[in-house]
Formats: C-alpha cells, structure tokens, sequence
C-alpha cells in the first residue's frame, strides 16, 4: 500500500513540478488578407519550449513546413518571398515576463506577456506581445494572435502581385505543450 | 466564311485555351506524392545518426521525397490534419511528420508505440545543443510508404 501512495505521489510531483514544457507538433497559421486574394499557410510542426524556472519560452519554426493547398503559392512562399533555402528558420526567443502569474499546476487560463527577439528572414527584431496559457489536466496550451509587418523584414512584395498579398499577415499561435518528465 | 471572321474565331479559341491552362496552373494543387518512389529509406535511428553525425548527406535530402519507419512516439489528431512524431520514450530527438490532409483516413487507426513506414518531403532539421528540443527532422504531405 506504502508502495502504491509512493508510486502515486510521485507522479503528481511531475506532473505539478515540471519544470520544461515541450512540444514539437505545435501551430502556427499565417493569413494574408488582400483585395484580390486570400492566402493561408499552416505549419503544425513547430517546436515551442517553456522553462517555467526561468520564464524563458522559445519557438523554432521550419519555414519549409508551412503547407498550402496550391502548389504554386507553395512554390513563391518559399522561393520569392521567404527565400526560405538560404533563411530556412523563424525563431524566437524571448520570456514570459509575468511568469509568476501562470500557475503551471493547477487549472486555469492565465494572460500572459511575452517579449523577446523574432528572427524572420534572417532579421531580427524585438517583439512584445499578449497572449493566452490555459493550463488543462498537466498541459499548457499557448494561444497568440498578432500582425507582422513584411517590410520590418525585409519580405519584399513584386508589384505584380500587390494586390494579392497583404503588406501586413496574421500570425496564430497555438501550441500545446507538454510537460517533460 | 468571311477570313477576317476566321481569324477572330481562331484568336478567341486561343485565348479561351490559354486562359483555361492558366487557371489550372495557378489553381493546381499541391503535388501528391502518394504513388511516388522515394529517393532512399532509412530507418528512425539511422536519419538520427545522420543528424548527429552526417549533416553533409542529410541537407542533400532536402526537398526530396524520403522513406523513413520507426515506432510512433505520438500522435495529433485534429478536426483536418494529423501529425505524427515517430521517436521513443529514451530520446527528446524524434522525426516529425505531418501528414498529407488528402490521406488522413489511412493515419486515423493509429496507435502510440505502434511501428509505420511513412514517406515525405524532407522540409529541414534542427539540431539543438541547449535548448532541450533534441534534435528533430521534419517532414511534410506524409503519407504511408508501402516501400
């Protein structure tokens, strides 16, 4: 009986005291709103880290792994816009500035501030952003919406196609990570 | 018929064939890959071995459609779209896969821990020293791989 409140407890303190959640199967969307057309790209291998230690939360994206429904949008996201051979990562890295706030062991949905540096396209720039952890049965789930600029990264627009993609896209986040025993 | 007829008949014909192959071309969907032979197979630990040891010949996979089998170490399901993780529970490294949303049916039966053979698009890897991801191969328009 000793044995088995042993074994017991001992899986509550992981799942109550992980220190790192993980996952690598997360979301981003990206959506393009332009008078003439409506792009989306989905890349639903995105790694994402959280050390609730040290508030440090990072996210490594394959630009590669967005995946489109026409093979010609596929073709210019990668080739025209993003160059994506020779920038073939969007990171971030940055903290969760009121990470005291989120109670990673018990149920809730916590608002959460975010800041630290973007790479896209091979520049870097300093971001802050809301966004939302819902922490549901030992999970965290990450939720955050905001608009990039592609100018601020040097993603140029052909005037050809002006009015087809939006100067400003859409990018969703949400990822649900797991703790790492 | 008059020629000058003839000839507006012929350029509106051209240009009813022209726009009509346009529009499949931009509208084309994404390639399916499904029927096609893959460049090399490798098993789960062997692509590991290639990240840790052989990135040379792992970036000349890169675009290329590639077979790769192991033990799933997860599985997301969602309402359009599956994406398996194949690993297992000794390692943080693992291959990640997303799975082609015209093949979802064949993924829906799956189990963690079961072996599969899939094939895919090699779309890049991450080898990660510090951060705690272990190092990761990712795949894209996966779809089984009868070999």
């Amino acid at each position: 009986m000793k044995k088995i409140l042993f074994a017991l407890l001992s899986i509550v303190a992981l799942q109550t005291n992980a220190q790192k959640y993980l996952t690598k199967t997360g979301t981003i969307k990206f959506v393009s709103k332009a008078p003439l057309e409506t792009i989306e790209g989905v890349n639903k291998s995105v790694a994402s880290l959280i050390d609730t230690k040290i508030g440090t939360l990072d996210f490594i994206v394959q630009i590669k792994s967005f995946v489109f429904d026409r093979q010609l949008l596929q073709e210019h996201f990668n080739e025209n816009y993003m160059e994506s051979t020779k920038f073939p990562k969007a990171i971030f890295k940055g903290n969760i500035e009121n990470i005291s706030a989120v109670n990673f062991s018990k149920d809730g949905e916590y608002e959460a501030v975010t800041s630290g540096k973007l790479t896209i396209h091979g520049i870097t720039k300093d971001i802050k952003q809301k966004g939302k952890i819902v922490i549901k049965q030992g999970k965290a789930v990450l939720a955050s919406s905001f608009n990039v600029l592609l100018a601020d990264y040097n993603i140029a627009i052909p005037g050809a196609v002006k009015d087809k993609i939006s100067k400003e896209v859409k990018i969703e986040i949400n990822c649900t990570l797991e703790p790492i025993k | 018929m008059k020629k000058s007829i003839k000839l507006i008949l012929a350029a509106t014909v051209l240009a009813i064939i022209v726009a009509f192959i346009g529009f499949k071309f931009v509208n084309k969907p994404v390639n399916d890959y499904a029927e096609k032979e893959v460049n090399a197979n490798f098993h789960f630990a062997q692509i590991m071995d290639k990240v840790s040891n052989d990135t040379a010949s792992l970036s000349e996979l890169k675009d290329k459609l590639v077979g790769i089998d192991g033990n799933i170490k997860s599985i997301k399901n969602e309402a359009d779209a599956i994406t398996i993780e194949l690993g297992d529970s000794n390692t943080m490294s693992s291959v990640i896969c997303q799975i082609d949303k015209r093949y979802t049916k064949d993924f829906n039966q799956l189990k963690t821990g079961e072996y599969i053979a899939l094939k895919g698009i090699i779309t890049g890897y991450t080898i990660d020293t510090d951060l705690g991801f272990g190092n990761t191969v990712e795949m894209n328009y996966c779809t089984k791989n009868s070999k």
